[in-house]
């Protein structure tokens, strides 16, 4: 599996623990529940990719223990 | 008295919340002793934005609306202020511009015409909503954690406080709201990641 993919398959599973009833508005995009989301997330298109790079800017601060800082 | 034009556009749910959410600032600017230059809803226009600008000097800018790193709208999407076409407007002002990815290249030039300061975000502003709650905002706690900490810039402008107080008090709101979340057994865990790049892709400018 290419590395691409299986960024795509890790965001996808985050956003799968949302509740059914939380949308998330993006100033400029729109709102979007769980499922359109996905959606988008899996086309890899412009908002896909804005919600992948959101994640993965999450998962870096993790690592880096900005929450213990 | 110093002198604070708001635009608060209201034409779809984004910008509704944003309206809702920025409805007690008008009261806490008159307790402020500012004069106030409300431009709401279909008010909220270039044209009158500009006519307003260029009869008074005004001290404080607060923008609400959707944008792009070049530029900011007002109602029905209408181009507010553009990068090199009318940014100059902002000169001599403080602004806080509580959209979209502005702080990227609108506000740079802004600072580079003259303007004292501009805060705003260079990346997307993202907020959670509750479905079923859309006809009201305030209610909307989700929202709340969201939208509370970024209208804290606005509240500290208008206590007088500088841009980089205000900044940092904002700052301070959101990793307030983070930290609540991570030390308690919320479902609403998964909230951290946007709480987090908002507070991030706040840029406080000065000239």
């Amino acid at each position: 599996m290419k590395k691409r993919e299986k960024i795509i398959r890790l965001v996808t599973a985050r956003l799968e623990i949302w509740p059914e009833n939380a949308k998330l508005a993006i100033v400029g995009f729109g709102t979007f529940n769980k499922h359109q989301l996905i959606s988008h997330v899996k086309k890899d298109d412009d908002l896909g990719k804005k919600i992948i790079e959101i994640e993965l800017e999450y998962l870096k601060s993790l690592k880096k223990g900005v929450f213990y800082a | 008295m110093p002198k604070v034009l708001l635009t608060r556009p209201s034409y779809e749910t984004v910008t509704r919340y944003l309206y809702a959410f920025s409805q007690k600032l008008i009261k806490f600017a008159d307790e402020y002793k500012w004069t106030v230059f409300d431009l709401k809803k279909t008010a909220a226009t270039l044209r009158k934005f500009t006519a307003l600008i260029n009869i008074n000097s005004l001290d404080l800018v607060l923008l609400h609306g959707h944008g792009n790193y070049s530029s900011i709208t007002c109602q029905n999407e209408e181009i507010l202020l553009e990068k090199g076409k009318n940014e100059h407007l902002l000169k001599d002002t403080r602004t806080y511009a509580f959209s979209c990815e502005t702080g990227k290249e609108l506000g740079p030039a802004a600072i580079k015409k003259g303007a004292k300061s501009y805060i705003g975000y260079d990346e997307v502003f993202v907020f959670y909503q509750t479905e079923g709650q859309e006809n009201y905002p305030l209610k909307d706690k989700r929202a709340g954690q969201f939208l509370e900490p970024a209208f804290e810039v606005s509240y500290s402008l208008l206590r007088k406080s500088s841009p980089k107080t205000a900044y940092r008090n904002s700052q301070k709101a959101f990793k307030k709201n983070i930290d609540s979340l991570i030390s308690s057994k919320s479902k609403e865990l998964y909230l951290v990641r946007y709480l987090l790049w908002d507070m991030r892709h706040q840029v406080c400018l000065e000239s």
